[in-house]
């Protein structure tokens, strides 16, 4: 249960990194790889004074890095969180690190899934950064696509479904033809998880198959299970 | 020591029989593992469910309120002065993770069409977002205190209103002084809290909004969220002690003075499981003592020449009961074993329980693998197995010899 919840993150975390650079203007950039993000995780903590941006971007990286990786302590991500934390308190307008924290915080759930009053208590804070993000910067796509993912994913007894079908819809409406074919296959994807976890079963049906004909070598596999599974 | 070796061999050499004990013992223990499990995860689900809704884990109000405030609201409020004491309390306990205001009202509700009477609150919105994770937005955005003319309206409300998210309705409701008045309030959301006649009625508005409405600075209460609902007791007893020492005139509630139905609901799955337990042990027992009858039946002879060559009675009948202790232990093992798996099965598989009566929504079904229930219902399942076999122990060794030997 804890490794299947885990491996849900781990899967949109690996996608979100190698689709963001496909939008670095408006989207923090994090390499595609492990192995990349471990050289600019080790190249950015030697420098002896690391400038707002290289550490902003230091948490990115990490974030991508531990939820992916399979030895990721529950210490690291809380002091992840902390660090997060306490830089939002100096910037709190950086809309996409207050989503990327909710991100933190939610995949921290995963460690506590046996305590159901942390799990309440990490989840409901993990959704009000979120909310919090879009709510004040609801054109920042980074923080839309965030909380996008995370509420089309989760569970659809938590009713977080239909913020997935808005963000997503949201983001491919602003992105319009400028965005990328494997990029688009993810959020048609995400997109129709959230439609089905908000009740729109034919309408997920349907963006599943459009994702499944277009032949996406991970996309179009995932599409068909979820297909599959309805 | 010799006896139990021929106990062990006996259960081994009739091993179809002992497996027809074995799998009896088997499916009682776990069934009895999987069913308490899932009382108790409903339990804590239930528990942390009106916590994490309404209740948070104590409640503080000015003294007096719950026996007189509600014919007289007004005279019960806290002041200012009296929350930033309590918060000064609040903050020196490690365990309160936040302590959130709230003012109650209740009022009338219009579109210009329509009129409905609500009850509702003003709120800390970004404290009671961490407090009330029970409540789910389901269409619009949750509240923020920047949309200081914003509400939350319960889902049946809305569907009686006719309204959509950005509209504006007018609330009417009484001051703290008694007289009449009236705000906008911006449709920003809709929330869920899963019983159906509170979402008919139900409405959260900003804390300022709702002060500006009644006149007041006060509230009504300050509920606190623990960081574990263990610590709700220790807590408890801290804070009557600071309040005491201040000699502040407030009083406590915890969750579970408050929550009246989860206490009958909690009791009514405890009878219900007590007597499940009694039907399972007594299946058991049945089929325990009816195999180790068998058991003596078919070993008439055998049971003979061992009291001709000086067994005595009580030998005969501790031999007996060791077979049945042995797979008793056994049993109760094999039984956990396969209770932790379908526990465990059945958690992964996410199960979706139906709507509970009156409520809107639901949850996945859970089976908590617990120590104490492991404990009880191991040793019920172990006695169990040892109390059944007296009837065909003592039977056994009240054979007479000479028949018993003459038995073909």
């Amino acid at each position: 249960m804890m490794k299947l919840t885990r491996n849900i993150f781990v899967f949109c975390i690996v996608w979100l990194g190698m689709m963001l650079p496909a939008f670095a203007d408006s989207l923090t950039h994090i390499p595609e790889t492990q192995e990349l993000r471990e050289i600019e995780i080790t190249k950015l903590q030697t420098l002896d004074e690391l400038s707002e941006q290289q550490q902003r971007l230091l948490w990115f990286i990490q974030a991508s890095y531990w939820m992916i990786g399979k030895n990721a302590q529950f210490e690291q991500i809380e002091t992840l969180d902390k660090q997060i934390e306490s830089y939002l308190k100096s910037h709190s307008k950086d809309y996409e690190l207050m989503a990327l924290r909710g991100s933190i915080i939610s995949f921290k759930v995963t460690y506590v899934l046996q305590n159901l009053s942390k799990v309440r208590q990490f989840g409901s804070q993990a959704n009000r950064l979120m909310d919090r993000a879009v709510n004040a910067a609801p054109e920042n796509l980074g923080a839309r696509l965030q909380r996008g993912i995370n509420s089309a994913i989760v569970p659809s007894f938590l009713r977080r479904a239909h913020y997935g079908v808005s963000d997503l819809s949201y983001l491919k409406q602003e992105l319009g033809e400028n965005i990328a074919p494997g990029f688009l296959n993810m959020l048609d994807t995400f997109l129709a998880l959230a439609l089905r976890n908000d009740n729109k079963q034919d309408e997920a049906r349907t963006l599943w198959k459009t994702v499944i004909a277009k032949k996406d070598p991970v996309w179009s596999v995932q599409a068909a299970q979820y297909l599959d599974d309805m | 020591m010799m006896q139990f070796k021929i106990a062990l061999l006996n259960v081994i050499r009739n091993y179809r029989r002992s497996l027809i004990t074995l799998v009896a013992i088997q499916f009682g223990v776990a069934s009895l593992i999987i069913f308490g499990g899932y009382i108790s995860a409903m339990h804590e689900g239930h528990r942390e469910g009106i916590i994490h809704s309404q209740l948070g884990h104590i409640q503080i109000y000015k003294k007096g309120f719950n026996d007189y405030g509600s014919s007289e609201p007004e005279a019960y409020l806290l002041s200012p002065e009296l929350q930033n004491k309590v918060q000064t309390a609040v903050d020196s306990i490690q365990q309160v993770v936040l302590a959130t205001p709230r003012l109650n009202f209740s009022g009338l509700i219009t579109n210009g069409r329509h009129s409905i009477a609500v009850v509702g609150a003003g709120i800390d919105a970004d404290k009671e977002a961490m407090l009330s994770s029970s409540i789910n937005i389901i269409k619009g955005e949750s509240l923020f205190p920047e949309n200081t003319s914003g509400g939350l309206l319960g889902a049946g409300l809305v569907k009686a209103l006719n309204v959509n998210i950005g509209d504006y309705l007018t609330l009417l409701a009484s001051t703290s002084d008694g007289a009449m008045n009236a705000v906008d309030v911006e449709l920003t959301g809709v929330l869920s809290t899963g019983v159906r006649d509170l979402d008919n009625i139900l409405i959260r508005l900003n804390l300022n909004h709702v002060q500006d409405l009644m006149y007041t600075q006060d509230v009504t209460r300050l509920v606190l969220m623990l960081d574990e609902t263990e610590h709700t007791q220790p807590v408890l007893k801290q804070l009557e002690k600071i309040f005491s020492d201040q000699e502040l005139d407030l009083e406590l509630k915890t969750w579970d003075e408050l929550a009246m139905l989860y206490n009958e609901v909690v009791a009514m799955y405890d009878s219900i499981f007590f007597f499940i337990k009694l039907i399972v042990l007594f299946i058991v027992a049945l089929s325990i003592s009816n195999t180790m009858l068998m058991s003596v039946m078919e070993r008439t002879n055998e049971i003979g020449t061992i009291r001709a060559i000086g067994a005595t009675r009580s030998g005969v009948v501790f031999m007996v009961m060791t077979e049945a202790g042995i797979l008793g232990v056994i049993g109760c093992l094999a039984g956990i074993a396969t209770g932790y798996i379908l526990a465990e099965t059945i958690t992964a598989l996410q199960f979706m329980m139906p709507t509970p009566p009156g409520a809107t929504q639901t949850y996945p079904v859970r089976v908590f693998f617990e120590t104490g229930i492991i404990l009880e219902t191991a040793a019920l399942g172990l006695v169990m197995a040892v109390v059944s076999s007296i009837y065909p122990a003592v039977k056994a060794s009240r054979l007479q010899i000479t028949q018993a030997l003459r038995f073909a």
